[in-house]
Formats: C-alpha cells, sequence, structure tokens
C-alpha cells in the first residue's frame, strides 16, 4: 500500500511537472522537437520531434495538446491519388525499442485554433496523454526551419549540397 | 527475308524517332534539358483568368518572366510551408549564382477560408518577393484545368471517417472552419511567353530544382 503511494507520488511529480527528464524516466524521450514557425496570418502550425522508445513494449500516443492552442491533433501527411493529404490519426504506436519520427510530409503534430501564432524563439508547451493514461510534457521551439548546422548560408556552397537521398530512420 | 524486313522496320521505327526528337525541338526551341523537371509534351497556353481583390492578377502576371506555380491552402499545416520555405531555400540558391529567381506564384485553392490580404503577408513570410493570391473557385478552375491540377475538400465524418467531396460541395455546418484540402504538390514552371511548359514532381528537393532553374 505504502509503496503504490510513493509510486504514484513519484509518478504526480515525474508527470504533472518537469518535461524532458520526466519523458526519460517513463522509457520515453522526446527530442529534438520544434514548431515550425507561421506567418502570424497563419491559422495553423504544425510540430515535428523524434520519440525514442527505450521500453519492451509498444507505447500508445493517444492525444495531445498545446498551450496556446485551442484543438491540437496528431496528423500523417501522406500521398493519395497524386493529391498530398493529410489525416487525423486517432493514436500513433511508437514500436518497442524504436525511434519514430515526427517530421515534414509525416507524422506531426497540428497545432489549431492559436490564440496567436507562435513566433520564433518561443516555447510552445506540448503535452502527450498515453494509452496507459500517463501524460508527457515538453517544450517545443519555434523555429523556421530545423537546420542543426547554424552557419553563415551565405557562404556555403549549395551546388555540392543534396539532402534528396537523405534517409531518416 | 525475314531478316531484311527486320531491319527495314528497325530502321522506320529509328526514322520516326529521329522525327519526333526533332519535332520535340522545333515545338520547345527554348527549354534545356531538365535533370528533374518534367518537360511537358506539348507547351500549354494559359487561359483568360483574374484573381486577386481588384482582379489584378490576370493572364499577363506570367509574361515576360519566368514562374513557378504552387497550389496550396493557408490552413496547411505542412506540404505548404515546406513548399514555401523550400522555394527560398532555390531563391538562394538562384542569387549566389547570380541568376534570376522566376517568380513564384502560391495559388490558395481554398477562397472560403483565405483571403488575398493574408495570402500576401503569408507569402512574404518566406521571401518578400513570393505572390500569394486567390480569388473565385470558378476563375482558380481554369488555371487548376490547364495545370492538371486535382484537390478536394476532405472532412471527419461522423462515423469516423473521412469524406473527400469537390471544393464548391456542401459539408456539414461543424466542418466548416476545419476542414483539410487534398491537393496536388507539383510545382509548376511557366516561361515568359505564358506557356506552361514543365513541372516538378514531388518530393521536391531545392538543389535540385535550382539545377534545372539554372539552364533556363
Amino acid at each position: 500500500m505504502q509503496k503504490s503511494i510513493i509510486t504514484t507520488l513519484i509518478a504526480t511529480a515525474i508527470f504533472s511537472t518537469a518535461p524532458t527528464f520526466a519523458a526519460e524516466k517513463t522509457n520515453i524521450m522526446i527530442m529534438d522537437s520544434w514548431v515550425r514557425a507561421a506567418p502570424p496570418s497563419a491559422k495553423v502550425q504544425a510540430a515535428f520531434f523524434t520519440v525514442m522508445n527505450h521500453s519492451n513494449k509498444p507505447i500508445v500516443i493517444t492525444d495531445v495538446k498545446a498551450q496556446g492552442f485551442g484543438r491540437s491533433e496528431l496528423h500523417l501527411s501522406g500521398k493519395k491519388d497524386g493529391m498530398m493529404t493529410m489525416q487525423k490519426q486517432q493514436q500513433v504506436t511508437i514500436p518497442a525499442n524504436a525511434v519514430f519520427q515526427f517530421k515534414p510530409g509525416s507524422y506531426h503534430v497540428m497545432l489549431l485554433e492559436p490564440n496567436k501564432i507562435a513566433a520564433p524563439g518561443e516555447l510552445v508547451n506540448v503535452s502527450f496523454t498515453l494509452l496507459n493514461g500517463e501524460t508527457i510534457s515538453t517544450k517545443m521551439p519555434v523555429k523556421r526551419d530545423n537546420n542543426k548546422a547554424k552557419m553563415d548560408h551565405g557562404k556555403m556552397d549549395h551546388s555540392k549540397m543534396d539532402h534528396s537521398n537523405m534517409k531518416h530512420n | 527475308m525475314k531478316k531484311s524486313k527486320v531491319i527495314i522496320a528497325a530502321g522506320i521505327i529509328g526514322l520516326s524517332a529521329i522525327g519526333a526528337m526533332v519535332a520535340n525541338n522545333i515545338q520547345q526551341p527554348s527549354l534545356p534539358t531538365f535533370s528533374t523537371a518534367y518537360v511537358q509534351p506539348k507547351q500549354t497556353a494559359l487561359p483568360e483568368f483574374t484573381l486577386g481583390d481588384n482582379q489584378e492578377y490576370t493572364k499577363a502576371l506570367f509574361q515576360d518572366k519566368w514562374s513557378l506555380v504552387f497550389f496550396g491552402y493557408a490552413s496547411c499545416p505542412d506540404v505548404c510551408p515546406t513548399e514555401l520555405y523550400n522555394l527560398n531555400n532555390v531563391a538562394k540558391i538562384m542569387t549566389d549564382a547570380g541568376k534570376t529567381m522566376p517568380q513564384v506564384v502560391f495559388i490558395s485553392v481554398d477562397p472560403q477560408r483565405d483571403n488575398n490580404e493574408m495570402l500576401t503577408s503569408y507569402a512574404h513570410f518566406y521571401n518578400d518577393n513570393f505572390l500569394g493570391m486567390t480569388g473565385a473557385s470558378s476563375e482558380i478552375d481554369k488555371l487548376v484545368a490547364s495545370f492538371g491540377v486535382i484537390y478536394q475538400k476532405t472532412f471527419l465524418a461522423t462515423n469516423g471517417k473521412y469524406v473527400s467531396v469537390p471544393y464548391t460541395s456542401p459539408i456539414p455546418e461543424d466542418q466548416r472552419e476545419s476542414y483539410l484540402i487534398n491537393h496536388s504538390s507539383r510545382l509548376y514552371l511557366v516561361n515568359p511567353q505564358g506557356q506552361y511548359v514543365a513541372a516538378f514532381a514531388p518530393p521536391h528537393s531545392a538543389n535540385k530544382i535550382a539545377e534545372d532553374l539554372l539552364k533556363l
């Protein structure tokens, strides 16, 4: 009995407060997250990130909420009949011991009904609900793109760059 | 005997192929050999159309300059921003190479939710030179037909399944703000004579697009 109370307390402490390290304790880690900057006149934004499931069981994300947005949904972009499509996902399963990417042109979190479009440099607090009822929160920075290299692009030799064959596994 | 027939047949096929190639070159004298862009078998002159609040965008928009045309909508969180961001990278490559970037024209197929003012600021967020516009669906559809674009409204029905309908079809009241749009994501190249001449199929790489545009 005492043990379960302690567990509950720890769980509460972990899941309701701090973001990133809490995620680690549940064997799930959300990293490399970002919200795509959008024009102030935009009506939606999208969040991308990488989920690492360190456990031997699949983890199912069933819901998502983002501070500053009336509604958030799990979405999947794809191609169908020659058109780009987007479909809301009731849940997304992260396979056991897997690294799963939410990335442009694929899975993403669609952020709708913004109080105000989040601007570059701001942080958006995003919470995920898992099938077991746990909640995981993380703060996602708003960026124009997710290029890791912060360099002077003016001096880069773009002709030698080709990202088209890049694999994201 | 049989052998000679085969040779004659092969000769005819060969000559026809050369003929077709010559005809093609005559028809499209101004186009370089592209690496990734799909050249249209026949250059398509764009029709008369009017877009913009004051009908300021017409066929004349495409005269005397190369253009890249993309169809989308402002409530599109993933594909359209990625495309416009990508096109800004193409513009950087072109500028660095001392070449003129074709004008970028982003046409919203969602006039029920988008307007020209917001589309202009939407396009400028990615690049000050990009144009964003919309208009009556009947006008948009003239261009849609010329480019062979397909788009449809799609929404979640009460049974939890997606239903796709033509854009102007009525949809349930509660879906009027939250519907999505499935749309072609090709990037269309229009020549300075206002003819649709080639298309870039997704996925789009800024470097590959630029590689072809640098040849213009």
